[in-house]
């Protein structure tokens, strides 16, 4: 039970090197090949890699774990999450190298990340009525309180754009007819850019910005971003599918006649999503009700129902004569007796026959199931122009629930007038027919539907689920921004913030001998009088850990070509900070406005003014669960293995000499 | 065709005490242990090496829960401390550390072991009477009219396993919840029928730690989009709601009839007849006037739908946990049958919706019951888990001060003074007692040595940084010091309080290492602390039945254990 050259830590370095390509906005794709079944998948990002990476071991699951309830809650920082697990297991084996005693890395570690935490709340842009329409924006002046920084006039706004990733293939081509608002665009297609144009591209950056402002003092009168500058300033290089996302935003709180964004408006759960395969993304767009794909033999009901409105049912379970709830065990032994020798129809028709008249007799056009229907039952319904759509999420069951006034039922034999829903429409989307025609798109509509589906479409089948997360991704972080009410100012600037804050600790250190700063130890204990000796050592490996997270940051943008450019500029940086008299005064002028500027042609000017933010709440958390977990295996001196096929438990010492002790 | 297997000679093994697998085993064991002691002990990843939930934790029910032992000696020493932990959850280490330590020095000594286990059961009974005697000094009476001590034994609990990732200010913030989810449930005297109420535990992962709470009543998880479905037209009933509660299965199902055959009319539908007879049932609930009605496992779609219609809220897959304290706290008993009879429903106060992180509530209130939910979130599972476990450590420490209600001292300072009492009362002996242990004086110093030294190296168990444990030669006290101080020299500048945070550094002091050969000196007794005792403040505290239990266990299973001559297995 030593702890020399831990071998959990190097685990957890050796997980977390593989994500080092999916940080910034620039993101390098990955083909994940596996060997037994020879198919290989494609993605960005950190959860997806997680999936296919080998974590049976228990480091791997307790590593897995973590990433899973953080990707649960807030759907992004994983990849921040994923990569800072590496860095500082790095950090702490270097602390270990210098017999820094364990109790007091975990310790020291834990206490200067919450104070870093409570430091970076300067940081904080507030957001308060945020107009939701660009409309308002002009008139959505209002003053804010607090150090907030961003000016939606000054000139040096611009956008990190990524075009794609680095496997150049077309990726990026902007739609004028997607956002209503932003006529001037103009389309450029077939884009296929390569990488030497991408950096080609870099212009501005944080030093070649226009000092003048430097020296001015945090406003205190700004504007709220718009909207749409907010998801500009969030799309952390997914422009295209942030733009969606906002779309998608703007619709809601169009219908809910909200003039502000407001938190409880954006949920996930009013979002769908509907893939056209093989049609150019340019294509991909928003639109209020449920958009689904069926087959062709829907299209001669979907024209019949077009321009009047109908009834509709729904089945919160499956369409067919076995289904039973879930918790209903059928009965095994029940024989059936029958008098008579022969039946004249089996019991599907049967069944097929009085389902249909239960549905006629409610006089429904519309019936969505969450599960599969009968075929036959399908068949029969369109003859009499009853669209059945089937395998309907619950939340789409659920918006038209809540607009039309129908609630949904689990057996047919349910339905009466009470919970059949009204005023519901439906049209089809002739501009969606895919090359091949195997489907037809038809558009749900009710009036006030929460709901809104966006319809993405992609050439490449592969990128289909790199979209996808990448949509679910910038909805998330649109949505926390407004959940959380405030953002943090990007590019770095929290990080930068951070290694700051450390090394004023350190200096602290220096000058004045702390003196019983609060409990820091729930015991007296050696370790607390002799923490002075190792303190700065442990500061300044936690630092480390985000210097390399920010090196790597500006490596992958491409802003720099070597790390060591980028740890000199760190470098500058924080001698900057310094020598400034108030860091978050600094950081706000030179991050909130200046930030990594990378030049897109393909946008208007305006587009180019806008900040880059990152959430709040997701990224510290991604902080604190990176360093839990690090310092949780470095607690850990031993696995013990139980009922192994020995049918005895193991304990492993975690040292060099990985050995087996049998008990 | 059946095939006779002779049957295998059982195995015996004589003196399995003297081999030499099985002590090194038991060092392993130690080891184990003694390696997860204490707020800074070290964590151990507990999985079945195959896929399974790792569990990472330091707490001994966690540790030994899983464990399959091969020894019979080893398989007791856990049996017993599993039996320990599941009555009284605290000490668990304790036994398990001090078991080892004893059973490995007492083997050296030169004694038989008939006469060590009697001289060891002489001394224990001399701790204990030390320690319920007012006369001792490492004990304080809990004061209920003060919320101090029943913080400082709850932070104490919760410090003591760091998987629970907490800092100091969130263990504050935990332990009030703790408290006061234990004073809630304390009846008032006032009531007619005193007794004790419950506290539940609901674990939320994701949110911050800051964010878990404590509210009276029962929480109900709701899944998702269930809500809108759920609540009937009118909203939630509002006061003096009348509940029934179902344990049978509400689905539908037919009835399970064993091994036998039905047979069924064509043309009758069996499902059909059990939804008849369930809505039947709806129909007495709502001419009952029930509002809310619980069912343990599924309700039929068309009963809740039928239930909703006459604005009764219907809730299913309540589960098996929640069944006892929810007939606790409304008074409804269970129901088992399709006609219920109308003393079986219960009351409750109000119905409101709750979230937590992600996770939705219905929050069951109720009148004058004491049934109280305590909401856990944390980061992640693993620590969430423990937190879990400690929370519920504290809380049954926290119940079993309503017996005996006293404190120890922790921090390993109870130790480490029982320790030095025992090395002062067994050297100052009489002769009379010796004779009535039949033991020379030798003799009885030399187990009295190994007690004591064992104890000592329980409370040396403390440090894993490589520090040293010095006693003072006044109180016998837990002083933690850096790695290489000299007893004897000036090393005062680095230590500054002791285990327990009870005492001061203050000049004059003498120093010894702990566990190093000594004169004996009398520690003070009750009367010079007591003052002390009485204003002191953030204490480290142990639980006083509970460690008590665990030193009897302790010292009874080592007895057992040494006196093992014989093992014999049956190989069939």
């Amino acid at each position: 039970m030593e702890l020399r050259g831990h071998l959990g830590l190097i685990e957890l370095v050796n997980i977390s090197s593989s994500v080092k390509s999916f940080l910034g906005p620039r993101k390098s794709y990955k083909f994940i090949y596996d060997q037994d079944t020879q198919e290989s998948t494609l993605t960005c990002s950190s959860f997806r890699l997680l999936e296919s990476l080998d974590l049976s071991s228990a480091v791997g699951q307790l590593f897995n774990e973590t990433i899973q309830a953080h990707h649960k809650a807030y759907k992004t920082g994983t990849t921040t999450l994923f990569f800072l697990v590496g860095v500082w297991s790095k950090a702490v084996l270097e602390c270990l190298h210098h017999g820094v005693p364990v109790s007091l890395i975990v310790s020291v570690m834990i206490e200067s990340l919450n104070s870093c935490i409570e430091s970076v709340e300067a940081l904080h842009i507030p957001l308060h009525n945020i107009p939701a329409t660009k409309q308002n924006s002009s008139h959505g002046e209002t003053v804010v309180d607090g150090r907030s920084g961003h000016d939606s006039s000054n000139e040096n706004h611009c956008l990190v754009s990524s075009r794609g990733g680095n496997l150049g293939f077309e990726y990026a081509e902007h739609n004028p007819n997607i956002v209503e608002h932003i006529e001037s665009v103009p389309p450029k297609k077939g884009n296929l850019n390569s990488k030497s144009l991408q950096m080609g591209k870099l212009s501005h950056s944080r030093h070649f910005c226009n000092p003048k402002i430097s020296s001015c003092q945090n406003p205190s009168r700004t504007s709220s971003p718009s909207l749409e500058d907010l998801t500009k300033s969030l799309s952390h290089g997914n422009w295209q599918v942030m733009e969606l996302v906002g779309m998608a935003a703007t619709l809601l709180f169009k219908t809910a006649h909200e003039i502000y964004a407001t938190k409880e408006l954006f949920q996930a759960s009013c979002l769908n999503i509907c893939f056209f395969k093989g049609l150019p993304e340019m294509n991909s767009s928003a639109t209020l009700g449920y958009v689904t794909l069926v087959g062709p033999e829907y299209a001669t009901v979907v024209k019949n129902l077009e321009g009047r409105s109908f009834k509709v049912l729904l089945l919160d379970g499956e369409l067919t004569e076995k289904y039973k709830h879930l918790g209903f065990n059928k009965a095994s032994n029940l024989k059936s007796v029958s008098e008579f020798a022969d039946h004249e129809r089996t019991s599907e028709d049967f069944w097929i026959s009085t389902a249909l008249q239960i549905i006629i007799q409610a006089n429904v056009n519309l019936i969505l199931v969450r599960g599969d229907a009968c075929p036959q039952l399908i068949m029969q319904c369109l003859h009499r122009n009853i669209l059945v759509i089937t395998h309907v999420k619950p939340n789409v069951l659920q918006a038209f629930s809540d607009c039309t006034g129908a609630e949904p039922v689990v057996y047919l034999t349910q339905v009466s007038r009470h919970n059949i829903g009204c005023e519901v429409y439906a049209n089809m989307c002739s501009e969606w027919l895919s090359e091949s025609n195997q489907t037809i798109a038809v558009s749900l509509h009710a009036c006030k539907i929460n709901l809104v589906t966006v319809m993405l479409s992609c050439r490449v089948m592969p990128k289909i689920q790199v979209m996808e997360d990448q949509f679910w991704t910038c909805t998330y972080k649109l949505h926390n921004a407004l959940l959380d009410q405030k953002v943090f100012p990007g590019g770095g600037a929290v990080e930068l913030f951070c290694l700051n804050h450390l090394q004023k600790l350190e200096e602290r250190l220096v000058c004045v001998r702390p003196v019983n700063r609060g409990p820091q130890f729930c015991m007296s204990s050696w370790l607390s009088t002799s923490a002075i000796h190792y303190r700065s050592f442990i500061y300044k490996c936690l630092a480390k850990g985000w210097t390399k997270y920010l090196s790597t940051l500006l490596l992958n943008i491409g802003e720099y070509s070597s790390e060591l450019e980028a740890m000199t500029f760190i470098q500058n940086e924080l001698h900057n900070i310094g020598a400034f008299s108030s860091a978050s005064a600094y950081v706000f002028n030179e991050y909130s406005r200046n930030i990594v500027l990378i030049d897109d042609v393909e946008l208007p000017i305006e587009h180019k003014r806008v900040a880059v933010y990152d959430n709040v709440v997701p990224k510290v958390e991604a902080w604190r669960s990176a360093l839990h977990l690090v310092l949780t295996v470095l607690q850990s001196d031993a696995e013990i293995v139980t009922g192994s096929t020995t049918q005895n438990p193991i304990i492993t010492g975690e040292s060099v000499s990985d050995d087996y002790i049998f008990l | 065709m059946e095939r006779l297997e002779q049957r295998t000679p059982s195995l015996c093994t004589a003196a399995p005490l003297t081999a030499a697998s099985l002590r090194e085993s038991l060092s392993v064991m130690q080891k184990m242990l003694s390696s997860c002691y204490g707020p800074f002990g070290r964590l151990k990843q507990v999985h079945n090496g195959s896929g399974g939930y790792v569990a990472t934790t330091s707490q001994s029910s966690a540790l030994l829960g899983g464990l399959s032992l091969s020894h019979p000696a080893l398989q007791l020493l856990a049996a017993s401390i599993r039996n320990h932990v599941s009555t009284f959850s605290d000490s668990g280490l304790f036994a398990g550390i001090l078991c080892c330590q004893l059973i490995d020095r007492c083997l050296n000594l030169p004694v038989s072991t008939h006469r060590v286990i009697k001289l060891n059961k002489s001394l224990l009974d001399m701790c204990l009477s030390y320690l319920k005697s007012e006369n001792c000094a490492c004990k304080i009476n809990v004061d209920f009219t003060h919320s101090t001590s029943l913080l400082d034994v709850t932070r104490s609990v919760l410090c003591s396993k760091p998987a629970c990732m907490m800092t100091m200010k969130e263990v504050d913030y935990v332990s009030l919840l703790v408290v006061k989810a234990f004073l809630y449930k304390v009846p008032n005297e006032s009531h007619p029928k005193p007794l004790l109420g419950r506290t539940l535990i609901v674990t939320v992962e994701g949110p911050s730690l800051m964010e878990s709470a404590f509210i009276p009543g029962v929480l109900i998880e709701m899944p998702a989009y269930s809500w809108s479905r759920l609540i009937p037209s009118s909203g939630l009933p509002s006061t003096s709601i009348k509940l029934a509660l179902f344990s049978l299965s509400l689905c539908g199902e037919f009835s399970d009839t064993g091994g036998g055959v039905i047979d069924v009319m064509a043309g009758v539908d069996p499902e059909k007849v059990m939804l008849d007879q369930l809505i039947a049932l709806g129909t007495q609930l709502v001419n009952d006037h029930v509002q809310v009605v619980v069912c343990q496992k599924v309700i039929h779609p068309s009963l809740r739908q039928y239930l909703k219609e006459h604005e009764v809220l219907a809730v299913d897959r309540l589960g098996a946990t929640l069944m006892e304290p929810l007939s606790q706290m409304t008074g409804a008993q269970p129901i088992a049958s399709l006609c219920p009879d109308s003393a079986c429903y219960g009351s409750l106060k109000q119905i409101s919706k709750v979230s937590y992180g992600y996770k939705h509530y219905l929050h069951l209130l109720p009148y004058d019951t004491a049934v109280g939910s305590i909401v856990l979130c944390n980061r992640n599972e693993t620590s969430l888990k423990e937190l879990k476990r400690t929370c519920q450590t504290a809380e049954h420490t926290l119940n079993l001060l309503l017996k005996e209600p006293w404190l120890l001292l922790g921090g390993g300072c109870t130790e480490a003074h029982i320790a030095a009492y025992i090395r002062y009362k067994s050297s100052n002996l009489h002769g009379g007692h010796l004779e009535d242990l039949r033991c020379t004086a030798s003799e009885y110093k030399l187990v009295a040595d190994c007690f004591c030294s064992s104890l000592e190296a329980v409370a040396r168990s403390l440090e894993h940084d490589g520090g040293e444990i010095l006693t003072d030669l006044q109180d016998g006290h837990f002083w933690s010091a850096p790695p290489d101080v000299n007893a004897n020299a000036e090393h005062a500048e680095s230590v500054h309080k002791c285990g327990c945070q009870l005492l001061q550094r203050k000049d004059g002091l003498k120093w010894s290492v702990l566990g190093s050969p000594r004169q004996p000196f009398s520690p003070r007794s009750h009367s010079d602390v007591s003052l002390r005792l009485l204003a002191a403040q953030n204490l480290i505290l142990d639980g006083f039945t509970a460690k008590c239990h665990a030193l009897r266990v302790a010292i009874d299973t080592a007895a057992l254990i040494l006196d093992l001559a014989y093992v014999v297995k049956d190989g069939n």
